[in-house]
């Protein structure tokens, strides 16, 4: 049973929280045009790393707050904690958040906001 | 057996592989003699109000509440019979006198305007129990993993967890009593719950605290 | 039973440290009454009894006896209890004695002294490693057959015939500073030392007294006290502490992630009169900031031939019965060893009345000192010598000792025979490790004691003592003593350095010569069998032939042999096993590696872990402020998730399915009233209220008026519907929202998520009302006239209160909000009240609709209302994979707002595919047939298998209202299908159900009776 860090009421029994799985993954907005292909990895696909990993959490018994936690999967240490709208801080979080596939993914791109100049542009491309 | 203490026999104990807790009765001595080691009392008479605003509003409503809502996570405000408990970083429970309700909502009302808040009455959703007794940490350890040690939870401390299948808020409160708070619909089964836990310590259910 | 009872024949010292023969105990073990003393274990007052014969073993049905004297015991697992209490498995080295105590011995048939499977021994060597894999797999479908007659021949013990289990178990968290595991000498310092800090420490002992080895040992003497008298008086100082916590009797079983442990409580079971109010045992939930593990070792034994018969003992124990209980287990005994330690036992035992024959080591060289003590006792000693054999049927009355080569893997010289009745074995010590392992703590190779010791740790935790490889008193206290300064410090606390007590111990020599089987001087695989685990019957062959076969990796030897499996967890094998595996494989011990040692510790019980959560208390039941109505009124209830709903109420008799249609055909007649109370209910508050619900819902709600409702179905990303509901619009700024019953904390979970993770730049606030609020639906023609006849101040008629809209006001002085919405297709009233009024409302609405015909209405009428009508159920015509348009409902999914979860989902190409599941409507051909829900629906019910199925029935009912069944299905391309004839085969052999495909509002399909004008 883990021992988990809410960031706002401290260490708390596993039980009181509920995982939410892979973290920074961004939702592809809706003026930005996207195949069902790349779509798809923001809907289905979902890693399962051996090792660090970036999660969502909830602490769903507690203060119903959801943040991100940087667990490894193997030692099941928690490496770090940190608020849901952040990007990870500890060397092997940031690593492991440079490291994924999706930060190239269409489906990451797709989530940004294009600026209105060149939205244009990028949409008569496709 | 022939026991002097009647209740110190296993006729007085519902079988404990299929707990029967409603089957309980209202008392149990404590069967090591002495104080029940468990009270549990409702409290009736409050209104609670589920109060959802950032520091900021919090801080508009100090003078009305009479004491500055909690901005840290876990802590209560208590200003005699009034309590403001952190639920998370925009949820506050506030609970104060049912017959100041109807002036404390207009108050506060006129207080915030316009704002961006939500103060929504759940008296009848929430049930209020105050816990006492000598034994009351260890029946709530059965069923509840915080660490509710005086040296960890004070008077002023709150925090939101389970008691075995319930959601609970727990509330330190004065003279080593402990303010719980529970869905309406669970409260059957937290004080059942709580009775057969107490069976080892004896417990005691008051109507009103 | 007037029979006399037996005279404890092995009970040389009364005054021994753990018992007190002033008070003595009568137990009986098979039917026999035995007398033994407060403080015993059921092992000490057998042996105190001369009984060894304690069972028979798992395989072979061997005789077996007492091995050891604690939780590492293999062979003497028995049945203790009557009653409800029958336990079996048990562990007599574990049981303490108290008056009464009936325990029987296991695995054996008809008696423990002639046992019919002993059989299995003389045929062993048709049940060699691996046996069932071979024999049993195959033909497959013989397993199911074969595996009666083996649970029968291969179980120990059996459960009691009576299973209503009279005690209570409890369960409990709790939260330390420090814990210390094992309360010997390395443990007893620790805790001292961590107690001083003032911290919050709990220290366990697995026994029920405290000082481990001390208490076994009478060479220890720690400041000029005896090591028990120092032990009692350390345990005297701690319990006077009030931040310690000391737990005897405890079992820590489990080491997990985070240092959270379990430890078992034994708390009545060594009680004669066990008190009704206390538990029989107690599972401590622990979280620990730092752990001290102080867990001990284990004498291992030597494997050769017969070494596992009754009177064959660990050195260790036998001491332990000696100064613990004053047994003797024996008059004449012998020791085989491979190294010093196990030549103090035998000392000890000599010069107590057990005439020790011969002292039989491997090595040609044990300490002098050691040698010098054997020759003034005159004990005759051979060395570089082993026990090839011991002999015996029910007992060892003979062994054989040979010379051995210099590396002991054969023999080299002839056999001399010696008589005796106990043999003491030692092959070294193993550190207890198992609660280091399971933490995740790597073990290395230790070359010169011979065993694992823990290296590396992953939890917060350190080992000392003997379970740290440092068998030495001194050296164990100095680590206990720096172990735990050190998690004070770790802590952020501080204490001050204990004074290291004085002490004056035995200077022992703990290297082992390493040899892991003695040779019998015959072909492997011949000659008497040699135990490696004893409990589950694993010989030092059994490994060979494993290697042999192939199996060479540890992990796939321990599962092909058993061996280190099971509930001994290769306390006692594990070594041996791993010392023949790598013999075999000629490779070290290290390369060889060790398997994992898995929790629990020791076995444990069930009722434990269940502790609470059974019977009424089993799972939370919710029942809305009517339940109390419902109860009397003698409604039949459903659970709808953890509420308790009326489900229909039968009145004089009448069968459930007169019941339901008299309450349906009451509501669409006269009206019905439905408790509602657990609909979900979320208050939605703040400027962007409306832009939030048009994103959660696939319809529209900007311009939603307010007062007005709205229904909306809400979608997953993926375009699955998950939730529906009606929300209505209070204010502005300010919504009313309604879920399913089931939905409604995933719905608020689902939202808040939202809000958190997607879209924090919105201004909203949710709040759970379901429970502030009470609802009773009223429906029905009559529902405006009764509430008339209620007394409410709000216009009811159309032009001021028109369906899909909601008016505040009162009831009969009631304060109530009332929705104009439909789940029945009726003129239809949700009437909500705060939940405190629940009651008074319902009364209140049953009186005055008496005159109107007014008939309560449970959830099964409902169900039957909205299937005539053609509504859905969330989770029953959906199920994850069904988009509204499956539903025939793409009107509910706006194509003009920006944004809605789901949409770009809707917009993929395989939501268009024409072959999707769609929901449809089935009409009979026999109106009176209902086809079963979940039936498969076919096109052709004459098609060879496999036959093609196109779907199957969500809701299926027979219509009071319309005289003839009605369902709904999804079927594959449902909706270009109608008017198509579909079957549903039938289970039970009858003929196909016939049904036409068709819409799904069978009733009232214009919807015209919405305002209860018929």
């Amino acid at each position: 049973m883990l021992e988990i860090n809410c960031p706002y009421c401290g260490l708390r029994d596993e039980e009181e929280f509920a995982c939410g799985g892979e973290a920074h993954i961004a939702r592809p907005l809706v003026d930005n045009p996207i195949s069902d292909k790349d779509f798809a990895d923001y809907l289905f696909y979902r890693d399962n790393p051996k090792g660090v990993f970036l999660e969502r959490w909830r602490h769903s018994a507690g203060c119903r707050r959801w943040f991100n936690v940087v667990r490894d999967t193997v030692s099941h240490h928690i490496l770090e904690v940190y608020p849901i709208d952040t990007k990870p801080s500890t060397k092997a979080g940031r690593a492991a958040y440079q490291a994924s596939w999706r930060r190239q993914s269409p489906a990451e791109a797709a989530a940004r906001k294009v600026p209105q100049k060149t939205r244009k542009t990028s949409i008569s491309k496709r | 057996m022939a026991s002097s203490n009647s209740e110190n026999t296993r006729d007085s104990v519902p079988n404990a592989q299929s707990p029967q807790a409603s089957a309980l009765p209202e008392i149990l001595p404590n069967p090591e003699g002495g104080a029940a080691g468990l009270s549990i009392a409702k409290v009736t008479g409050k209104t609670l109000i589920n109060l959802r605003c950032d520091d900021k509003i919090k801080a508009k409503l100090e003078t009305l509440f009479g004491a500055a809502l909690p901005t840290q996570p876990n802590k209560v405000a208590i200003i005699g019979t009034r309590r403001a408990l952190w639920l998370g970083p925009d949820e506050t429970l506030l609970m104060i006198e049912e017959e100041q309700e109807a002036e404390f909502m207009l108050n506060l009302r006129a207080v915030l305007g316009n704002a961006h808040y939500a103060a929504t009455p759940v008296s009848d959703a929430i049930k209020i129990f105050r816990l006492g007794g000598a034994r009351q940490l260890d029946v709530l350890a059965k069923g509840c993993a915080l660490d509710l040690h005086p040296a960890s939870f004070k008077e002023g401390d709150c925090a939101q967890s389970m008691l075995s299948h319930a959601a609970i808020t727990l509330a330190a409160d004065s003279q080593d009593s402990l303010l719980l708070f529970c869905r309406t619909s669970y409260s059957d089964y937290v004080t059942s719950w709580l009775k057969d836990a107490a069976v080892e310590y004896g417990y005691i259910l008051l109507d009103n605290a | 039973m007037a029979r006399k009872k037996t005279m404890q024949t092995n009970r040389n010292n009364q005054q021994a440290v753990s018992i007190d023969s002033h008070a003595p105990i009568s137990f009986t073990f098979d039917g026999r009454t035995y007398q033994g003393c407060k403080g015993d274990t059921l092992a000490s007052a057998l042996l105190a009894n001369n009984v060894h014969l304690t069972g028979r073993s798992f395989k072979y049905h061997r005789p077996r006896g007492i091995m050891a004297a604690g939780a590492e015991e293999p062979n003497a697992l028995v049945g203790v209890g009557v009653g409800g209490r029958v336990e079996p498995n048990v562990k007599a080295t574990q049981i303490e004695l108290y008056d009464g105590l009936v325990a029987v011995s296991q695995n054996r048939f008809p008696s423990l002294k002639l046992d019919i499977g002993e059989i299995n021994s003389v045929f062993s060597r048709f049940f060699p490693a691996g046996f069932y894999y071979k024999t049993f797999m195959w033909p497959a479908s013989f397993w199911m057959r074969y595996e009666h007659i083996i649970r029968r021949a291969a179980g120990l013990g059996k459960v009691g015939d009576t299973h209503e289990d009279p005690d209570r178990y409890e369960k409990r968290h709790a939260h330390f500073d420090i814990v210390v595991v094992g309360g010997g000498l390395s443990g007893l310092s620790a805790a001292l030392q961590a107690a001083n800090s003032g911290q919050r420490v709990l220290l366990s002992e697995d026994q029920h007294q405290w000082g481990g080895w001390l208490r076994s040992c009478d060479d220890i003497i720690i400041d000029d006290m005896a090591g028990h008298e120092w032990a009692d008086k350390t345990i005297a100082q701690l319990a006077e502490m009030d931040n310690v916590t000391l737990l005897p009797r405890t079992t820590c079983f489990g080491y997990g992630d985070h240092n959270f442990l379990t430890l078992a409580e034994r708390v009545t079971d060594h009680l004669a009169e066990k008190p009704a109010h206390l538990p029989r045992m107690r599972l401590w939930k622990v979280r620990a900031r730092r752990v001290i593990l102080a867990t001990g070792a284990i004498e291992r034994p030597l494997v050769f031939a017969g070494n596992d018969l009754p009177g064959v003992m660990l050195a260790s124990a036998a001491q332990t019965y000696l100064n613990q209980y004053g047994v003797l287990a024996g008059r004449r005994g012998i020791l085989t060893t491979n190294n010093d330690a196990a030549w103090h036992s035998a000392f000890a035992l000599h010069k107590a009345g057990c005439l020790i024959t011969a002292i039989v080591d491997t090595r040609t060289n044990p300490a002098p000192a050691v040698l010098k003590q054997a020759a003034s006792l005159g004990i005759q000693t051979r060395l570089g010598a082993g026990i090839i054999a011991a002999h015996g049927r029910l007992h060892v009355a003979r062994v054989e000792i040979a010379s051995l080569t210099k590396t002991g893997d054969a023999l080299a010289g002839e056999a001399e025979h010696f008589d005796c009745d106990l043999v003491l074995m030692s092959g070294g010590m193993n550190p207890v490790v198992h609660l280091h392992s399971q933490s995740r703590g790597k073990l290395k190779w230790d070359e010169r004691t011979h065993c694992f010791r823990p290296s590396t740790t992953h939890e917060d935790e350190q080992c000392v003592g003997a379970c740290n490889g440092s068998f030495e008193p001194e050296r164990g206290v100095k680590e206990a003593i720096a172990a735990a300064l050190k998690a004070v410090k770790a802590n952020g606390g501080a204490a001050d350095a204990l004074n290291l007590p004085d002490i004056v111990a035995t200077k022992i020599n703990w290297a082992p010569m390493p040899i892991w089987q003695i040779p019998n001087g015959l072909p492997a695989g011949q000659g008497g069998k040699a135990f490696v685990d004893f409990q589950n019957d694993v010989t030092a062959s059994d490994i060979q032939l494993a290697v042999r076969e192939g199996y060479h990796s540890v992990e796939h030897v321990k599962r092909y042999t058993t061996t280190g499996m099971a509930t001994d967890q290769g306390k006692t094998s594990n070594i041996n096993a791993l010392g023949i595996l790598a013999r075999e494989r000629n490779a070290e011990i290290p390369a060889v590696g060790t398997t994992t040692f898995r929790m629990p510790y020791t076995p444990t019980s069930i009722g434990m872990i269940a502790g609470r959560d059974i019977g009424g208390l089993f799972d939370p039941v919710r029942t809305t402020p009517m339940d109390k109505w419902h109860r009397e009124a003698g409604a039949k209830f459903e659970h709808v998730g953890q509420w308790r709903r009326a489900w229909y109420y039968p009145q004089n008799g009448e069968s459930m399915e007169q019941a339901v249609s008299r309450e349906v055909r009451a509501a669409r007649q006269t009206a019905g009233l439905l408790d509602a109370s657990t609909l979900g209910k979320i208050d939605i508050k703040g400027p962007d209220a409306a832009e939030f619900l048009n994103r959660i819902y696939t319809n529209s709600w900007l311009k939603l008026g307010v007062g007005k409702c709205r229904y909306g179905l809400m979608c997953k990303d993926d375009g699955m519907v998950m939730d529906d509901g009606v929300t209505t619009r209070l204010a502005e700024d300010h919504f009313h929202m309604t879920t399913t019953t089931g939905g409604a904390a995933g719905v608020l979970d689902w939202l808040e998520e939202w809000l958190q993770t997607e879209w924090p730049e919105l201004k909203v606030y949710l709040t759970s009302v379901t429970e502030q609020w009470a609802v009773a639906t009223l429906s029905g023609p009559a529902a405006k006239e009764i509430l008339n006849a209620a007394g409410t101040d709000i216009n009811l008629n159309d032009e001021g209160f028109g369906f899909m809209s909601m008016r505040e006001g009162y009831i009969s002085g009631l304060p109530a909000r009332i929705y104009r919405i439909s789940f029945t297709g009726e003129l239809s009233y949700e009437i909500n009240v705060p939940a405190r009024y629940g009651m008074a409302l319902w009364t209140t609405l049953m009186r005055a609709g008496k005159n109107f015909g007014i008939t309560p209405y449970g959830t099964e009428a409902m169900h039957v209302l909205r299937g005539e009508k053609g509504f859905i159920i969330v989770g029953q015509e959906t199920d994850g994979t069904v988009t509204p348009h499956d539903l025939a409902m793409s009107w509910i999914v706006s194509d003009k707002k920006s944004d809605f979860i789901g949409k770009r989902a809707l917009a993929r190409h395989s939501m268009k595919a024409g072959d999707r599941k769609q929901l449809v409507g089935l009409k009979t051909k026999d109106p009176k047939k209902v086809i079963p829900e979940g039936a498969h629906a076919t096109l052709d019910p004459n098609q060879p298998p496999p036959v093609e199925m196109l779907g199957h029935v969500t809701s299926s009912y027979f219509s009071p209202n319309l005289g003839h069944s009605v369902a709904m299905a999804l079927l594959r391309g449902g909706h270009a299908r109608m008017g198509q004839t579909v079957y549903f085969p039938m289970l039970d052999s009858s003929p196909p159900i016939e049904a036409t495909i068709t819409d799904t509002s069978f009733y009232d399909p214009k919807g015209e009776r919405l305002n209860g004008k018929l």
